[in-house]
């Protein structure tokens, strides 16, 4: 299990939720077992992938908190708030 | 009269306007005037110019630019207000006038009359209706926060994000109170549908925060303006206006109602620990699925390669009934043998009477020369026996049934073949057998009614 899992491209574009729900799927479908054998190795396969995908989501997960600037011609900018 | 007329000091008429004011501003000073607000303009200068009226009369009012910023409420057209400030006149016009430092509404009640009214014509347009109502993302990339920089507020939402989900957060600061708050709220709904254009990551959420305070304090999110802008966003909305006592026609107009800015920190992003559990359980019974998955699989193999040997119990009855058919035909053929054997030791006894008849025939010849002897020495006294069987024949058949037959009588016998001599012990029905002379014996029955 500790083979590197590639992220397929068409997963980095699912949200969290998407992703996440799409995971819960799989895991349901594989409990039910009702799937073919070599079906459930390619959707158990599609499951780890979306996990990883999850599991980097939620672990870049970092705080940052900006505060827009208006600038006095309409345009914006942003500087940390740190005085909080 | 015309006299006193022409002996009165003659006046400018700014002079006479300089003196007008001054009576007017004398006498009046700082006032207070309950009225409602007519027409309102808000022109480039910042001043704004309106009417306050009553029944019967109309004033003019201006705020100068300089009190607009302090102003709680901003004067609406149909506000019932209470302005406060110094009547004076405009000479260039003619006119006289009420600058106004401070606009008060006439009593909660008089907001809460223009609110009800709003609130009607708002929902009549269907702007509060759940159709319009986009969904919350479960897990927003940025969130947008437009309320106070300063304050309690602020605090609680970052610090309940951070708790929950660290995320990133862009607070857009407004004032949260007074006549320039709806503008700035508005602003900060539109900058943040434009801020991808500075190159910042536009909001995927947009949180909209106050604390608690009086319904004066809270009106700016009554405005109509920011429920409009509210409603034409197309980033969701959650909107934590005041108390959860606190009825803001923001919160009726956006995405989602929490009812503290907390709350809307909680509504906004999930806690990840929770997640990351979930995360952990999925992928649990990920492992443990595609495992009973296979288990399964080789199970049910296990099954049809242990359906195999059920094939020999299957066939294991016929099995018997062969087995059981081949001991009865080892059974069947010894008892024919044992027939046949039984057949053949009869056979046998008459073959060994034959061979004895044999052995007699072989030794007959020997005994024929011993017989002839004794044959002719018979042969005489057969002749003398022969003789007397003749006369005893003669005799025999003279006294034998078949001659009595012949003379015309039949012998009946009953059916154990015994001859009936009597009619009397016959019974109805019972067979007798007659024999006659020529001819088979005849079977006949008995009907003893007839005689």
């Amino acid at each position: 299990m500790n083979k590197k899992v590639e992220i397929t491209n068409d997963i980095k574009k699912l949200s969290f939720e998407e992703a996440l729900s799409e995971l819960e799927q799989i895991v349901e479908r594989l409990e039910r077992g009702d799937i073919e054998l070599e079906d459930s190795i390619s959707i158990y396969e599609r499951g780890v992938v979306l996990k990883t995908h999850c599991e980097s989501k939620l672990k870049t997960a970092k705080m940052k908190v900006d505060k827009i600037i208006t600038q006095p011609d309409g345009d914006f900018s942003t500087e940390p708030l740190d005085d909080i | 009269m015309n006299s006193t007329i022409k002996n009165t000091l003659e006046l400018s008429v700014s002079e006479l306007s300089d003196s007008i004011k001054g009576l007017i501003e004398d006498n009046f000073g700082y006032i207070r005037v309950r009225g409602e607000i007519g027409r309102v303009s808000t022109p480039a200068s910042g001043h704004i110019y309106f009417d306050l009226k009553d029944n019967d009369a109309v004033i003019s009012g201006i705020i100068w630019k300089g009190n607009v910023l302090s102003l709680d409420i901003k004067p609406e057209e149909g506000l019932e207000v209470i302005c406060v400030g110094k009547v004076t006149t405009y000479k260039g016009q003619s006119k006289y006038q009420i600058i106004v430092d401070k606009v008060e509404p006439a009593g909660v009640g008089a907001l809460m009359a223009l609110l009800e009214k709003r609130k009607k014509t708002l929902t009549s347009e269907g702007l509060f209706l759940n159709d319009f109502k986009q969904e919350i993302p479960f897990l927003p990339k940025t969130i947008g926060v437009i309320t106070s920089p300063s304050g309690a507020v602020i605090r609680d939402i970052i610090h309940r994000i951070e708790e929950r989900f660290p995320s990133r957060i862009m607070i857009w600061p407004v004032r949260v109170q007074g006549e320039s708050c709806p503008e700035e709220v508005i602003d900060a709904i539109e900058g943040f549908h434009l801020i991808e254009q500075s190159n910042m990551p536009r909001p995927d959420l947009i949180i909209i925060a106050r604390g608690g305070g009086s319904l004066e304090d809270l009106w700016g999110f009554n405005d109509e303006g920011v429920v409009r802008a509210v409603f034409n966003s197309k980033i969701p909305i959650i909107s934590a206006i005041g108390h959860e006592t606190d009825n803001t026609l923001i919160d009726l107009v956006s995405d989602l109602r929490a009812p503290t800015p907390s709350a809307a920190a909680e509504k906004a992003v999930p806690v990840r620990n929770d997640i990351l559990l979930k995360l952990k359980d999925i992928d649990l019974r990920l492992q443990s699925a595609i495992l009973r998955n296979f288990k399964e699989k080789s199970e049910r193999n296990k099954i049809i390669c242990m359906a195999f040997p059920e094939i020999l119990k299957i066939i294991k009855y016929p099995q018997q009934r062969m087995d059981n058919i081949n001991i009865r035909i080892r059974l069947s053929l010894k008892s024919n043998l044992n027939h046949f054997s039984q057949n053949l030791i009869n056979i046998s006894r008459l073959l060994k009477k034959d061979r004895l008849k044999k052995m007699v025939e072989s030794k007959s010849d020997n005994l024929e020369s011993k017989f002839h002897l004794l044959f002719s020495s018979f042969d005489f006294f057969l002749m003398g026996l022969t003789s007397r069987l003749s006369l005893s024949s003669g005799i025999l058949a003279a006294l034998s049934h078949e001659n009595v037959l012949k003379r015309g009588f039949a012998i009946v016998k009953d059916d154990s073949l015994t001859l009936v001599r009597s009619s009397k012990a016959l019974k109805d029905n019972q067979n007798l057998r007659i024999q006659f002379s020529e001819g088979d014996a005849i079977d006949v029955s008995v009907d003893k009614n007839e005689s």
